[in-house]
């Protein structure tokens, strides 16, 4: 009884500091990067006017939202709907009050209550976007700086010379007006989330190595008082693999614009949109009667094969390193077992 | 008649053993059912991945308690030993005023204990915490009693083949009372781990307050939530319930016999 309550709960243990680990990391990734405003430039005397984009679509339709303290367990940074004291005329959205921080631009839909960080535009810098539209648009008038690389009838790829540093969809609609009711995704952004590939395969290997030691370790169990050298093996190696999720947590930063909107382990979200975004970089591709048929179905703008490229490179990843954390496991506790057999023979002198 | 009698008992057992469990069961079946209906993971998710502060806090929590353990054993260890085995003057008049301290309620050392940190400067501080946790008397009760099974010969015995007090304790006295040490260590623990009061009263910062008490202070909004972060709060001590049951139980019957 006492070996397998130990069994369970050393698991359960473990995978509660695990969790702690990666619920310290995954809070500082779900937080919404916001881009703020504070009207007359915070001096806040009298009424003032907010631009349109401060708008955005919240859980009762459109509206305005602001910041505030929260405290307790509530503690941070938040956003509120600020449900009156403003309206929209001409110029903007009027405010009756003129305190307070409003948000104009967000990383992704926001809730009310919702912890979220402030962040400035950052250094402009190169990037390409993806417009996925729902039909055909006119692009004629283009800002400056913002050219079309590739076209086709439900999808255009923009390059930006001077791309804000932090993607937000919201913001690249205000520069392209145009692009209102597409989707917009940066390629900055996705390399970056595809970069991250590797680190989950660590993660991965690290748990299924972890896994495959504990299963060993219950087996070995059974006739603790012999294996007890290997029980207290695998339990420090087990803790080393533990401290091992920290440093592995460190090298990963997904994009805040490509995460889902409220749980980080929705991966029908993270399917869905590398769909969108991989399909809709396939209708850039020439027909396969004009290039042959054995061709790669490719888009021809270099930045959009080598995006293809990283993700055909990236995207096992995660499955092959869990893979090799569960064989390295099991692999590990197979060799314990044959060093105890070994050890344990009748020896003839 | 006395088939009849036992089965009513053992009746009356598994009635009293599903009285007891019933609102743990409880707590774990509504963690999955949220108000709005349906079976969800979200508030695991929220609770266990979703933000760090729970488990954190956990942590932290768990910390103290060990320090609170490791604290209270040593005492308890020393003066059980004290009590039950060395002779001074005034002994059983200490004892028996360890045991009117033992069934003061708390709230009565709450106001001296916090006037006594606040001199020493340690309010606000885990310390507050941990400190007058680790002189809690029904440690040092329980191994005086235990201690005094062990026999007078083993320990003179011991003392003439050259044990130091240190090492009698050790190699002697502690091997054969781990279930009261077992006990000790229970208790002092669910002790610690269920603290309310003194948190409340010695901490003012929210963020140092330990997961018993901050459960209360969950957003109420969804009830879910509070069911998850009990199940995150139960874990330790089952562990060490059922990990430990068998000396637990010995423990208290050995206390209670002396």
């Amino acid at each position: 009884m006492k070996k397998k309550v130990l069994c369970i709960f050393v698991l359960i243990f473990w995978l509660v500091g695990a969790c702690t680990f990666l619920s310290q990391k995954v809070e500082k990734q779900m937080v919404a990067q916001v881009i703020t405003l504070e009207p007359n430039g915070g001096m806040g005397s009298g009424s003032d006017t907010l631009p349109l984009e401060c708008l955005m679509m919240g859980e009762n339709g459109m509206t305005l939202y602001s910041l505030y303290e929260g405290t307790g367990w509530e503690a941070g940074t938040r956003v509120q709907e600020e449900s009156g004291g403003w309206q929209i005329d001409e110029d903007g959205i009027k405010l009756e009050s003129a305190w307070g921080t409003y948000v104009q631009y967000a990383s992704k839909p926001l809730k009310s209550g919702e912890i979220v960080e402030q962040v400035l535009s950052g250094r402009p810098q190169p990037d390409h976007w993806l417009a996925v539209l729902p039909s055909e648009v006119e692009l004629n008038e283009l800002p400056e700086g913002v050219e079309i690389v590739e076209q086709s009838g439900s999808a255009v790829l923009f390059s930006v010379e001077k791309a804000m540093g932090v993607f937000m969809e919201a913001q690249a609609k205000t520069l392209i007006p145009q692009l209102y009711e597409a989707k917009v995704y940066s390629f900055g952004a996705m390399s970056q989330f595809l970069d991250n590939f590797t680190g989950l395969g660590q993660l991965l290997f690290l748990l299924g190595a972890a896994l495959a030691l504990w299963v060993g370790s219950c087996l070995f169990a059974r006739k603790a008082r012999q294996n007890r050298a290997v029980l207290v093996l695998n339990l420090a190696v087990g803790l080393v693999l533990l401290a091992c999720v920290p440093l592995v947590l460190q090298s990963i930063d997904l994009p805040s614009s490509l995460l889902p909107r409220l749980h980080i382990t929705d991966f029908g979200y993270y399917a869905q949109e590398m769909e969108e975004f991989f399909g809709s970089l396939l209708t850039f591709a020439p027909e396969a009667s004009a290039q042959g048929y054995l061709a790669p179905n490719l888009p021809q703008s270099q930045v959009g094969q080598a995006i293809i490229q990283q993700r055909n490179i990236t995207i096992a990843r995660p499955f092959l390193y869990g893979a090799g954390g569960l064989a390295l496991g099991a692999l590990t506790a197979l060799g314990e077992y044959c060093v105890l057999k070994v050890r344990r023979r009748p020896r003839i002198k | 008649m006395k088939t009849k009698s036992s089965v009513l008992a053992s009746v009356l057992a598994w009635l009293a053993a599903f009285l007891s469990i019933a609102p743990f069961v409880y707590v774990l079946a509504l963690s999955f059912l949220p108000a709005s209906g349906g079976v969800t993971f979200h508030y695991y998710y929220q609770v266990f991945l979703g933000t760090s502060q729970y488990l954190t806090r956990f942590w932290k929590s768990l910390l103290i308690c060990l320090c609170v353990v490791a604290g209270q054993l040593v005492v308890s260890i020393l003066a059980g030993y004290g009590f039950a085995k060395c002779q001074f003057k005034g002994k059983n008049a200490l004892l028996f005023l360890l045991m009117i301290l033992m069934v003061l309620p708390l709230q009565v050392t709450l106001a001296p204990n916090y006037i006594m940190l606040d001199s020493l400067g340690l309010l606000d501080t885990y310390a507050a915490l941990i400190l007058p946790s680790i002189f809690a008397p029904l440690g040092t009760f329980i191994l005086t009693q235990s201690f005094k099974s062990v026999s007078e010969d083993i320990v003179d015995a011991a003392k003439l083949d050259g044990c130091g007090l240190f090492r009698l304790l050790v190699k002697v006295v502690l091997p054969m009372n781990t279930s009261g040490l077992v006990c000790v260590t229970l208790l002092s623990f669910l002790d610690g781990w269920n603290m309310v009061e003194q948190p409340i009263a010695y901490l003012k910062d929210f963020m140092r307050y330990p997961i018993s008490v901050a459960l209360a202070y969950v957003p109420p909004a969804d009830p879910t939530l509070q069911l998850v972060c009990c199940v995150l709060v139960v874990l330790p001590p089952l562990f060490l319930f059922t990990y430990f049951n068998r000396e637990l139980v010995e423990g208290i019957v050995l206390a209670e016999m002396k």
